[in-house]
């Protein structure tokens, strides 16, 4: 710690330029220690359903993020709430709404599915194994689930969300529908589907990519978390449901297709929505958001603006690693393409996993705006009443997941400031910090320097103006 | 292995699944986890052979004509999409291995692409060619896709060395290793008395959890 400190200091002396740097003083007092944030306990049932009205809509959803990012979800929760964080139901969405939705992503993946499988077959010879994979029992026998169960496994989740039989009927607006009604309704539903699937652009003409990217999932399915109870064990049913999410997605998204990693990431969305079809759908959706992590411009544009991140965090940091010519931060690329998924256990990885994608705090959220007003107010005062013009600019590309990055090197700097080139920071940072991180103090750092950093751009030149006891008081 | 600086860059190109991240487990741990169906995890619960998400890295002592070598191994992923960060990864390489798999046609393919990608960019960086899964067409001749006569021939033009290797059984593993650093060894070039850098951080050493409370 001691270390840390002198050469923080050290940074300073050598930098005229004050704006360039921050001050020592402060800096160390906003991230000496835990004390002032406050993580919360892990968002359980109860809390959740407080957060819904009588119709089953995610009313609060700010309160929801704000918990989730606290202390993330409870594992009973963890799937009602996943399927609201990523979108794979609208916040305002009733939970009759819900169940005509979940029969749609039922009825559309399927659709998609046979889609490929029917092409796939036709461009195929028999005896091509792409075509079959070893496990294809257990598709058809997925895929030929009924309608019975569909509406059985409905039932069961909006059991979860709390609903009783009394509401569903109390929020039934066209009275009780008869079983022939709800028969043509699933055919239609189901006919939508397909010309929904039919719709969806498939390059037919591409076939080589589409079977070089089935080549990779063939190879990188059985190496997906084995360890997990879910994946373990010879024969396991889940992987070949790995296999199809996996191969519908890159089929119909032809720019992205398949990439190695993605594997890492559906395995969560697997473990935690526990069915293949709200695994398929919440995984894409992640996927169309962060897609370009997944191409090489993209990742390199994201690993630029973590360096820009380091630079005005820890310029001094950041000039050592740019003479151990590992300025451009490549040791992050695991860690920002599987947000974290290899550096912490399982359970933490999806923790941290829905803490960052809560996006309760980032840089344009609520909370960073009102810290900087804090401090712009003080600022003011400070100035005797006189306004003064700050040149902000807030980078709303430094993402809260960017902090955790930069707060995990800030957190080893001694370590790494004793790096001697690229060869011995790729050892410590990529072999040795891997399931040697403490989440809860890098999540408390990280909160203090996005804060601080949004303090910081809006009183640029005042901002030894913050005092300690203040730093941390405005978030909630 | 204390205070070491690398003295010799090696990066491993090629295709995915081409067996890179194996050849250097078995080189620098000797174990070989190929035929596990599954992924294991070591008592700190690190997954070893999962798809390489941007490049592994590795170190070990080698010993040449009673001189030590620091070798560093940087062990690329093979995707694709990943050319212009593999080029950052090769960058200032000394020696490449450039892997194939001997039961794959393509994959020489896109090792005559890294070749061709090192001799234009890396002017100092030898090539090693490294047909690996020799251990499946060892026993079964049909199953060989990259023949080795033409891959020799190849590498005559380049004046690059052609090894195949077996990650299961360990064939020529270590004799690739010790050719690389004896050609850097040998290597005028190379000899140039460096500089000696302070002791400053070991190689092999971990980091312990919250090194720095800071």
């Amino acid at each position: 710690m001691a270390d840390c400190r002198d050469y923080l200091t050290r940074s300073c002396s050598f930098d005229s330029t004050f704006e360039q740097i921050l001050p020592p003083e402060q800096w160390k007092i906003y991230l000496s220690d835990d004390s002032d944030i406050k993580r919360g306990p892990k968002l359980d049932r109860a809390t959740f359903e407080g957060f819904l009205d009588d119709d089953g809509r995610l009313v609060e959803v700010q309160s929801f993020r704000q918990a989730v990012f606290r202390g993330g979800i409870e594992s009973d929760v963890r799937q009602d709430a996943w399927a609201f964080l990523y979108g794979l139901y609208p916040f305002q969405s009733t939970r009759r709404e819900r169940k005509v939705l979940s029969m749609e992503y039922h009825y559309r993946y399927e659709a998609l599915k046979a889609r490929w499988k029917a092409l796939l077959a036709l461009t195929t010879p028999p005896n091509d194994v792409t075509a079959n994979g070893a496990e294809e029992v257990h598709l058809s026998r997925k895929s030929s689930e009924s309608l019975h169960n569909i509406h059985e496994k409905s039932d069961v989740s909006d059991c979860r969300c709390g609903e009783t039989d009394l509401h569903n009927r109390n929020s039934t607006q066209n009275g009780p529908e008869t079983k022939e009604d709800q028969r043509l309704q699933m055919e239609c539903m189901e006919l939508q589907a397909r010309i929904y699937a039919e719709r969806e652009p498939l390059d037919i003409d591409n076939m080589d990519a589409f079977k070089k990217s089935i080549r990779i999932i063939d190879k990188d399915v059985p190496r997906t978390d084995r360890d997990h109870p879910k994946f373990k064990g010879p024969n396991n049913p889940n992987l070949p449901r790995l296999r199809n999410i996996l191969i519908t997605f890159a089929v119909f998204h032809p720019q992205v297709t398949y990439a190695q990693g993605m594997n890492d990431v559906l395995s969560r969305f697997f473990v935690v929505m526990d069915s293949e079809v709200e695994s398929y759908w919440c995984f894409t959706l992640y996927l169309e958001t962060i897609y370009k992590d997944f191409l090489e411009d993209g990742m390199l544009h994201k690993l630029g603006i973590l360096t820009q991140m380091l630079q005005e965090i820890d310029p001094f940091l950041y000039d050592h690693l740019t003479s151990c010519e590992i300025g451009d931060l490549m040791f992050c690329h695991r860690w920002l393409l599987l947000c974290f998924k290899r550096e912490f256990q399982y359970e933490e990885s999806l923790m941290l996993f829905e803490i960052i994608s809560s996006k309760h705090l980032e840089v344009s959220s609520v909370v960073a705006e009102r810290a900087r007003d804090i401090a712009r107010a003080r600022d003011f005062l400070k100035a005797g009443g006189r306004q003064r013009v700050h040149a902000e600019v807030v980078r709303t590309d430094f993402t809260f997941e960017l902090f955790v990055c930069t707060t995990i090197l800030y957190d080893n700097r001694q370590a790494l400031l004793g790096c001697i080139d690229s060869a011995t920071v790729f050892q410590y940072v990529v072999n040795g910090l891997s399931f040697n991180l403490d989440l809860q103090h890098i999540l408390c750092l990280a909160e203090k320097m996005l804060l601080a950093y949004c303090r910081r751009t809006a009183v640029k030149d005042s901002f030894e103006l913050l005092e300690h006891d203040e730093a941390f008081s405005t978030h909630s | 292995m204390s205070g070491s600086r690398v003295d010799l860059k090696v990066v491993l190109l090629g295709k995915e699944y081409g067996g890179k991240t194996s050849l250097v487990e078995r080189y620098l741990h000797d174990r070989f986890h190929g035929d596990v169906p599954y992924q294991n995890r070591t008592s700190k619960g690190r997954p070893f052979y999962t798809p390489t998400i941007g490049a592994a890295f590795g170190a070990k002592k080698i010993e040449v004509d009673s001189r030590t070598v620091t070798m560093g191994i940087w062990d690329t992923a093979g995707s694709e999409r990943y050319e212009a960060m593999s080029r950052i990864y090769y960058r200032g390489a000394k020696a490449a291995i450039v892997c194939y798999d001997l039961t794959d046609g393509t994959s020489f393919d896109r090792a005559k692409f890294w070749v061709e990608e090192l001799k234009r960019n890396e002017e100092f960086c030898k090539i090693y060619l490294s047909g690996n899964k020799f251990d499946l067409v060892e026993n079964d001749k049909s199953r060989r896709q990259v023949d080795y006569h033409s891959v020799t021939d190849y590498a005559e033009e380049l004046k690059a060395e052609v090894f195949e290797t077996s990650s299961k059984t360990g064939h020529q593993i270590k004799e690739l290793f010790f050719k690389i650093a004896q050609d850097y060894v040998k290597e005028p070039r190379n000899n140039d008395a460096a500089p000696e850098v302070p002791k400053t951080l070991n190689l092999t050493d971990k980091p312990k959890k919250a090194d720095c409370a800071c």
